[in-house]
């Protein structure tokens, strides 16, 4: 379970100040206007940015003080989260090792994602050749590799199509299925995840303002 | 401890650059006294020489923007054209090959055997000969100024957005009306910026004036302190020299960092403009059109023109290899440049590390701020300044003809190591800040970061700043003259040593040798290692 006990950071804005709990395996949607300070919560959670005051536990653990690399958080961002200098194939490495030194067996993790992600005929491709959905898939097998459970995603498909959107939102359910992932994921279209996300979360001058479950949402936009 | 690892890079890259600018700093206060500046200052030889630096850079800067505006204008409209385009790089090249090559070009074109005076000698038959003094040191200073402003007022029409363009067009704004309401306000800001680098490259333009200057009647502050030390060998003077123009580049330095902080002038010409057709059907701008390339073509086509036929009348080229001397200075070029090249991108990288951390993470900007100046402290040491106060401080300690080679290349690299700064610096911290958060989730820190994730992402900027540093090191020929011999000679010391004793064809084998390897280093960097796509 994560909890947040008001978290305080400065923003150029306003300060922020956010308090949530999350359940283990639970898919929350935060939504909010641009600003709001919804991609701070998740930098807050991910150890990107060090909270001021307050406090956020994992199962328990108080993880403030924790280098974001030590915290059972993987991140999925909008773009950048691919190294272009690396191939497919190494830039999932890097979730079991960023030395990219690997044994038989880690070797052998990577050729079953990349199975699993439909991308070992990619798997010495440039990054730069990818399409953006091929891009999205490759940063999303590093993660499966990290082992983490709290998967954190901010505005990763907005740039892609809306059927692609769609497909990785059904790839992402998925793994969490499979994997008993928890999931936060800030939202650029949030019409579109009411069938996926377990509840709204929605983001104001850097407070959480409400918490809407995605029936009512839909009834809220109908 | 280790929390402070990376502090470790910069420091040390910062105490090598301040070790040489002391040792020779401690050379020049040596030697001076305020009495001794005091009186060489009232020199009126002195007092002449400040006057006609400063003379000479105004001059040069003024013409070369006032030939370069109407220029850049005009040729915007013909940028279409592949001709065009393959000018402008070679006009480029020349600002960016080593000095000696594009003065070579001038003697070629403007000199007593010159190109011009052979047609003077048909036409009005006797030789013209105006190529050495104030007119030859104007010349050069316009064909290497002109291309680089050229490209900088470019730029900056390239700013103006296309919609403009049809707005002016569809109200029928004539020539005058586009320039003052449309073009003027686009590059009015990057004229002045573009003048102060102008300015300060003329200011410090010892190749130009050693050679073309003709004595020591025009000659800037650098040229002085050579003749003070190698000819006359007074280094009271020198030294005074020394202080003046360590005190006149400063200003200077503090102008320039002021106005092209902002900016970042881009190593290699990719111009692609947005301009839109502008018709040319009218007769009168038609034929001031021309005018205006004929101009340009005079000022910088003519010269590489000259200089090509020259290097292709180096018909035997196999007779290169069995000039010994020749090929000493080739090995002595390549070992001094690569060494001293390679060095410059070494320490940036070390300082840029730190800086990077001290930017990005913790926000010390008064650190970053004196770790980025100690690699810009050479800004207002001129190189032959650092080498006149190294040979003063360490001529009693050591045989210098035997650490020549090493302070060769420790000055080079001080020289290289601003425009390394400005190249990797922007990129680096690009990368870092982009790619920070993946760095932290995967703890990717530490050298293992450095090599194997930020060196390989910046290949392409390294690449430039390597191929910079390393012809810019080539080309030099101020701190080779102090320290060089026999033994260790350079292509440049060779050419000038050949242009002064009037072997024009063994200057010319020298510039070929020099040509071919500066554009293979530039043109491998920018194909090879250059951006990936």
């Amino acid at each position: 379970m994560i909890k947040i006990q008001n978290i305080s950071v400065n923003l150029d804005a306003f300060k922020t100040n956010y308090s949530l709990n999350v359940d283990n395996g639970e898919w929350i949607g935060i939504i909010g206007q641009s600003g709001s300070g919804k991609s701070t919560l998740l930098n807050l959670i991910a150890g990107f940015i060090y909270a001021e005051s307050g406090s956020i536990r994992i199962n328990s653990i108080e993880i403030n003080s924790i280098h974001p690399s030590e915290r059972p958080v993987s991140c999925l961002f909008q773009e950048n989260n691919l190294f272009p200098h690396l191939s497919v194939y190494e830039n999932i490495a890097i979730g079991i090792s960023p030395s990219l030194k690997l044994n038989a067996g880690e070797k052998k993790q990577i050729q079953d994602t990349l199975d699993y992600l439909n991308l070992s005929d990619k798997s010495n491709s440039d990054i730069g050749i990818l399409s953006g959905g091929e891009r999205q898939r490759v940063a999303i097998g590093r993660i499966v590799l990290s082992n983490k459970n709290i998967l954190l995603l901010d505005e990763p498909f907005s740039q892609l199509d809306p059927n692609l959107r769609i497909e990785m939102l059904n790839l992402i359910r998925k793994i969490r299925d499979e994997k008993q992932l928890t999931i936060i994921m800030v939202l650029h279209t949030p019409i579109e995840a009411i069938n996926y996300v377990d509840r709204f979360i929605q983001i104001k001058n850097g407070r959480i303002n409400r918490s809407i479950k995605p029936t009512e949402y839909s009834l809220e936009i109908s | 401890m280790r929390k402070y690892n990376w502090l470790i890079p910069g420091l040390l890259a910062s105490f090598l650059i301040l070790v040489i600018i002391t040792v020779s700093l401690f050379g020049i206060i040596k030697y001076s006294s305020f009495k001794l500046i005091l009186e060489i200052i009232n020199d009126r030889y002195i007092q002449s020489i400040i006057y006609f630096t400063i003379y000479q850079s105004l001059i040069s800067c003024f013409l070369s923007i006032l030939i370069a505006l109407p220029l850049a204008l005009t040729i915007q409209k013909y940028l279409k054209y592949r001709l065009v385009k393959i000018v402008l790089s070679l006009a480029w090249l020349s600002f960016i090959s080593p000095v000696i090559i594009g003065v070579f070009a001038i003697i070629k074109l403007h000199g007593i055997s010159g190109w011009i005076s052979d047609v003077s000698l048909f036409v009005i038959g006797e030789k013209l000969e105006y190529i050495y003094g104030l007119n030859g040191i104007l010349i050069a200073h316009i064909f290497f100024n002109v291309p680089f402003a050229l490209r900088m007022i470019l730029g900056s029409l390239n700013t103006i957005p296309n919609e403009l363009w049809r707005v002016a067009i569809q109200n029928n704004l004539n020539r005058w009306q586009l320039f003052k309401i449309l073009e003027w306000p686009a590059i009015r800001n990057n004229i002045l910026i573009t003048s102060a680098i102008i300015f300060c490259l003329c200011f410090t333009s010892f190749v130009v004036v050693l050679i073309l200057g003709g004595g020591p009647k025009y000659s800037i502050i650098e040229v002085a302190i050579y003749y003070a030390l190698k000819i006359e060998f007074n280094i009271d003077r020198a030294v005074a020299l020394g202080i003046i123009q360590i005190v006149l580049a400063s200003v200077l330095a503090l102008l320039i960092i002021s106005f092209t902080k902002n900016y970042r002038i881009e190593p290699y010409i990719k111009i692609n403009l947005k301009i839109p057709n502008i018709q040319s059907n009218n007769y009168k701008i038609l034929t001031y059109d021309i005018f205006i390339i004929l101009v340009g073509i005079a000022v910088f086509l003519l010269p590489i023109i000259a200089l090509i036929v020259s290097c292709l009348k180096v018909s035997n080229f196999y007779s290169l290899i069995g000039n010994t001397g020749l090929l000493n200075s080739l090995y002595w070029t390549i070992i001094l440049g690569f060494s001293s090249g390679i060095l410059s991108v070494l320490l940036s990288i070390m300082l840029l590390m730190t800086l990077k951390i001290l930017i990005l993470k913790y926000k010390i900007k008064w650190l970053a701020v004196m770790i980025e100046l100690s690699g810009n402290l050479i800004l207002i040491l001129p190189p032959i300044l650092l080498a006149t106060g190294i040979f003063l401080s360490l001529r009693n300690i050591f045989n210098i003809q035997q650490i020549a080679p090493y302070v060769i290349i420790g000055i080079n690299c001080l020289t290289t190591i601003p425009f390394s700064i400005r190249i990797l610096g922007s990129d680096y911290i690009r990368i870092s800040s982009i790619y920070s958060r993946l760095f932290d989730a995967y703890n990717i820190r530490g050298i293992s970061r450095v090599l194997k994730y930020e060196i390989p992402m910046m290949r392409s900027s390294i690449a430039t700043s390597l191929a910079i540093s390393i012809t810019l090191s080539m080309g030099d020929l101020g701190v080779i003259s102090l320290f060089g011999s026999t033994d260790i000679r350079t292509l440049p010391l060779y050419i000038y040593q050949s242009l002064g004793s009037y072997r024009m064809d063994n200057a010319a084998e020298g510039i070929l040798l020099l040509l071919i390897l500066t554009t293979s280093i530039i043109f491998i960097a920018e194909q090879i290692f250059g951006e990936k796509k």
